[in-house]
């Protein structure tokens, strides 16, 4: 195996290890972790104007802790992102993982 | 005389009280509100800013009970209109900065962004679709707004100018 392949392999590990890692993390935190202190928004910070996304981070880390009430609260768009972003996720990871097996098998 | 100098009294007096009320939303106000709406009690005693910016943990955390999912609802929705009424009232939500304006102008004007910003949204999208009126009535929003001609609407004022 060349040594640029063994990098290629190397960065789809890291790629896979965070697909994994992050859910988890965000699982882990608590459902209101992210619920106080200064947003870091550009359209909020810059402009002071909320847009349609406001509340989205907030929304979905209550709706991965399965309180659907909170979620509404901060963003109704989240039951429309959550599973769009989940399975996007999952296409991710799924393309990490093939293009690391055909790595290996060659 | 003397009729319209009491005229001019109550008249003066009427006005006072009502700028008064358009100024102050009442925390008697609010927890008739919350009470109508059927959220807890608790909650309606706290000042308008804290309630506007309270969070459904946040009622947990104050009233020891978990909201339903039509409370939540009640909630967003009274916030919602509370926020409207004092931005209404000039009392907060309007904060619209000439040099936002400008720059919105600038890099986005060609797509009306400052209309909407400013709060003209039908001008907004007639320049959208119009490429700013040709890119003339661009130049022409972009001097308005340098010059502090072009205000945001209703007759509001700019809260900080160049």
């Amino acid at each position: 195996m060349n040594p640029r392949s063994n990098l290629r392999k190397y960065w789809h590990y890291v790629r896979i290890t965070l697909w994994i890692i992050v859910p988890v993390i965000l699982l882990v935190l608590p459902a209101d972790f992210f619920d106080q202190g200064q947003s870091i928004c550009l359209s909020i910070l810059l402009l002071n104007q909320e847009c349609y996304a406001c509340g989205l981070t907030r929304a979905l880390m209550h709706l991965i802790h399965f309180e659907f009430a909170e979620a509404y609260y901060f963003n109704i768009l989240a039951f429309i992102v959550f599973p769009l972003l989940a399975y996007q996720w999952a296409l991710w990871f799924w393309e990490d993982w093939k293009k690391l097996k055909l790595i290996r098998t060659s | 005389m003397k009729n319209l100098l009491i005229l001019a009294f109550l008249g003066m007096f009427i006005t006072s009280i009502s700028a008064n009320t358009a100024a102050h939303y009442s925390s008697a106000q609010l927890a008739l509100k919350v009470k109508a709406s059927g959220l807890p009690a608790q909650i309606g005693q706290m000042s308008v800013s804290d309630f506007v910016e309270i969070t459904p943990s946040q009622v947990k955390q104050i009233t020891g009970q978990r909201l339903h999912f039509k409370e939540v609802v009640a909630l967003k929705a009274l916030q919602h209109t509370i926020k409207k009424e004092l931005a209404k009232d000039g009392q907060s939500g309007n904060g619209k900065d000439q040099l936002v304006a400008i720059i919105l102008v600038i890099f986005v004007g060609v797509l009306g962004v400052h209309r909407f910003y400013l709060g003209y949204p039908l001008i907004g999208v007639i320049q959208l679709l119009t490429i700013g009126g040709c890119g003339i009535w661009w130049l022409i929003d972009f001097f308005l707004i340098v010059f502090g001609s072009l205000k945001p609407s209703r007759g509001r004022e700019y809260e900080s100018t160049l």
